[in-house]
């Protein structure tokens, strides 16, 4: 089990979160602009580090905000915990 | 302006309390309202509403008859009696704010109050919240896991040296979340 620090409510459990899977991605845009193989990468593909990984937490049965957690794949430790609309350094969190 | 003498009418919650010597479950006859504020400053337009500052993050405060209690940013329950709610309400008369929102919301929920020298042990078998004195002072609030629903939790004043806390669950999980708690 997780002890992920919300935000805005402090220490709370896991079963209280969902995961939004990778933090960071970017639309690609003007939509007339974007190649097929762009879309795709947009909607269908993601990094599968193993290591640090920058993904999007919902606090669900908490306050119902979405934030960033950069987590480990491997050890779970999570390294940063930030707002949307911020980002970290690569490797900040560790 | 909405009539604070015509009240909504409220159908009786199908959650049934009970009494036993280490703790009690209580169905309190309260009214709740939701205060939702859209926007950066969403702190300053709650002040601008209520002429209070809003309580602080993971806290409720009580101001004259009405309780409120801190949800999320931008979002407060207000608790009180019927009346004081429902004048709240219509003094606040927000109706035509495109960012700001208060609405009655006694209707599809149900307030307990748990009270007991049992009461922490019995939440903890339901609820990841660590409720122990050091971490959930008297009025610091969470919303949280309740079993299989949600709820918002609040820690009232102790009552002879046990502790109390106020309970509020959507009305529909009530009947559940009264079996959970008597079940222990
Ligand atoms: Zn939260």
């Amino acid at each position: 089990m997780l002890l992920i620090d919300c935000p805005y409510c402090g220490p709370r459990s896991e079963i209280e979160f969902r995961c939004g899977g990778e933090s960071h991605v970017q639309r690609p845009g003007p939509h007339d602009a974007a190649s097929d193989e762009q879309w795709a990468d947009y909607l269908f593909y993601r990094h599968n580090p193993k290591g640090e990984h920058r993904e999007r937490w919902l606090h669900m049965a908490g306050c119902g905000q979405w934030f960033n957690v950069a987590r480990d794949t491997v050890t779970h430790k999570i390294t940063a915990i930030y707002r949307m609309g911020e980002t970290i350094d690569a490797g900040a969190g560790s | 302006m909405p009539d604070p003498q015509i009240l909504l009418a409220r159908a009786p919650s199908p959650a049934a309390g009970f009494v036993r010597p280490t703790l009690a479950l209580e169905i309190e006859d309260i009214a709740l309202a939701k205060l939702r504020v859209h926007g950066p400053d969403a702190d300053g337009r709650f002040a601008s509403i209520t002429g209070n500052a809003p309580p602080p993050l993971r806290r409720q405060v009580v101001q004259n008859d009405l309780t409120f209690v801190w949800l999320a940013p931008g979002e407060w329950l207000i608790c009180g009696g019927e009346e004081a709610v429902a004048a709240w309400l219509a003094q606040s008369d927000l109706r035509d704010d495109e960012a700001a929102l208060a609405l009655d919301i006694t209707h599809g929920r149900t307030a307990f109050v748990l009270t007991g020298s049992d009461a922490r042990d019995v939440l903890a078998a339901h609820c990841p919240l660590d409720l122990w004195d050091k971490s959930f002072r008297v009025d610091d609030v969470a919303r949280s896991l309740l079993g299989d629903t949600t709820m918002v939790i609040a820690r009232l004043a102790d009552l002879d040296g046990a502790p109390r806390f106020r309970i509020v669950v959507d009305q529909s999980m009530a009947a559940y979340a009264a079996r959970v708690l008597a079940r222990g």
